[in-house]
């Protein structure tokens, strides 16, 4: 137990002094690496916990992200009340996912999951005078406060925001998955009837999971639009979806700082893989992928995990 | 109601069927309060769908059934354990990944304190952080116990409890389920195959057979019962 408050305080040190050592471009990339962590948290919630899949996370991440530039452009609102609500509209939609999702179980949820996530950049598409069309919304940069404009740089706020929000999601996540709700979730995932005839209500808890995680998803997606400061609708394909997925599988489904190593690997692997070899950079990408599931399948905080227990 | 003057569990007329076969064909039967009642009959008999109607996992085509005064027919399955009803299963339904803790603590009444302390009553204290699917099978059939029991229920349903155990074993857990009698005053309606245990402990005893109800009454009588014996001995019912 002190060992994860020791843990989790050093790595909030790290997080806090990280933008004062290096160079702003990297600081821009990290946080990238925490919107991710939050949307990946998102499946760990639902996939690692309550045992549902989802192969279009993806779609709630563009939802968030055009909320948020709606809010934003359009209507001139600031962060403080665009956030929350690409949460909320994000939540919302999770929950009606999820209602249809209780009919549906495995490869069929999956497949139906598929097909949203492949529907949402046709529809953005479709649906100009919101959406901007093919040329999608620009914003601009974010921008330190006033009184803040002299201590940092635009990208340091902006990554501090960031993962102060993702340090709340954790902690909110962290509560809720170690007690009742979360005891609930995975009771109903290792045996429905046994979870049933104890008291947990299944139609609840399986929809709560989904809004939950798309209400995280929602989350990210806002924060990465505001950090572009700019949507499109390509940018939310079927890719970024198993772009997701890979990240939370790799990083580890039962653990929730697996969330955080999965936000790193998504981001930083496929520059790795780029420098290795500009030409071939997606295949060595993948044969990275296959080879960390095939040396760590329960993803690379589980295989720590694990290493600490052995050595212990 | 039967002759002991009360019932704290009466199904009446129950029928269900699955894709034609009557699995229960309108069966009615009372449980008197603290006392250990046996379902007994052949594979088939609908022993295990009678709880599952019982727990609402299956919704009966018709018939009622009264939990203490209440018609639970229509009462959504979650809300059967609030009742006060909880059981144990035929082929063991434990959270696997979960603690051993964790797993009682999913319907405590009385949240960790009350998990803790029925663990303690069946002999798992020791194993209370390990995951339950390390234990062995005997444990883990505890486990269950202590689930079903940290919800202080008013009626335990135990599937099959001595499924896999030995003689010795199957001596210890008679003893152990009039302790659990006494100590919690619950009534006990038990499905069991193993004739040694429900001759012993059982106050009475009900027959099931293809989905119908063949006997109902204490053991000697239902030892002597003709249609009963030949039920067991393959003459059909």
């Amino acid at each position: 137990m002190s060992l994860r408050i020791l843990t989790t305080a050093a790595f909030a040190v790290v997080v806090i002094v990280l933008p004062w050592l290096i160079p702003g471009f990297f600081t821009f990339q990290l946080t990238y690496v925490g919107a991710y962590a939050i949307a990946i948290l998102g499946l760990v919630i639902l996939i690692g916990n309550s045992g549902q899949i989802s192969l279009g996370h993806g779609a709630f991440v563009g939802v968030g992200g055009y909320t948020v530039a709606v809010l934003l452009q359009s209507l001139g609102l600031s962060y403080a009340f665009s956030i929350p609500i690409a949460a909320i509209v994000c939540g919302v939609l999770g929950i009606a996912l999820g209602a249809v999702a209780l009919r549906l179980e495995r490869v069929y949820l999956a497949l139906a999951t598929f097909a949203l996530a492949a529907s949402v950049s046709p529809l953005l598409k479709r649906f100009k005078h919101l959406t901007g069309g093919v040329q999608g919304i620009s914003m601009p940069s974010p921008r330190a406060p006033q009184t803040l404009q002299h201590v940092m740089s635009n990208e340091t706020w902006f990554y501090y925001l960031t993962w102060g929000i993702a340090a709340l999601l954790f902690a909110i996540a962290f509560k809720g998955l170690h007690g009742h709700v979360g005891r609930s979730l995975r009771a109903i995932r290792d045996s429905e009837i046994a979870a049933v005839a104890f008291g947990v209500n299944p139609v609840f808890y399986k929809t709560l999971a989904f809004g939950w995680s798309a209400a995280y998803a929602g989350v990210a997606g806002a924060l990465l639009a505001i950090v572009t400061a700019y949507v499109s609708p390509d940018v939310y394909g079927i890719a970024l979806s198993l772009t997701l997925l890979a990240g939370a599988v790799m990083g580890g489904l039962d653990l929730m700082w697996g969330a955080v190593i999965g936000g790193l690997v998504i981001e930083f692997l496929p520059l790795w893989a780029q420098g290795i070899n500009p030409a071939l950079s997606s295949v060595v990408y993948g044969i990275a992928e296959v080879a960390i599931m095939m040396f760590m399948p329960v993803g690379i905080a589980g295989a720590l995990t694990r290493f600490k227990a052995l050595r212990s | 109601m039967n002759a002991d003057g009360g019932s704290i569990l009466s199904a009446q007329n129950l029928t269900i069927r699955f894709g034609g076969i009557a699995a229960l064909a309108d069966v009615t039967f009372d449980v008197a309060p603290g006392q250990i009642t046996g379902l007994i009959g052949p594979n088939g008999a609908g022993k295990t769908t009678c709880f599952n109607c019982i727990t609402r996992l299956y919704q009966p085509a018709s018939g009622t059934i009264t939990f203490n005064g209440e018609d639970i027919s229509r009462v959504p399955p979650h809300k059967v354990v609030e009742r006060g009803i909880a059981r144990t299963f035929q082929n063991l339904e434990l959270f696997g990944s979960m603690s051993v803790l964790d797993n009682v603590q999913v319907g405590a009444r009385g949240g960790a304190p009350q998990a803790r302390e029925m663990l303690d009553y069946v002999g798992l204290s020791e194993v209370a952080n390990r995951p339950v699917r390390s234990l062995p099978f005997g444990a883990r059939k505890n486990v269950e116990l202590a689930r079903a029991l940290a919800t202080k229920p008013r009626l335990l349903l135990l599937d099959e409890p001595a499924a896999g155990f030995g003689y010795e074993e199957i001596e210890v857990l008679g003893q152990t389920i009039k302790r659990i009698r006494r100590d919690f005053s619950t009534t006990i309606l038990m499905v069991e195959h193993q004739m040694q245990l429900v001759m012993g402990i059982c106050d009475r005893i009900i027959v099931l057979c293809s989905g119908k109800k063949l006997a109902d009454g204490d053991p000697a009588s239902i030892a002597r019962n003709p249609e009963v014996v030949d039920a067991y001995l393959g003459g059909g019912c």
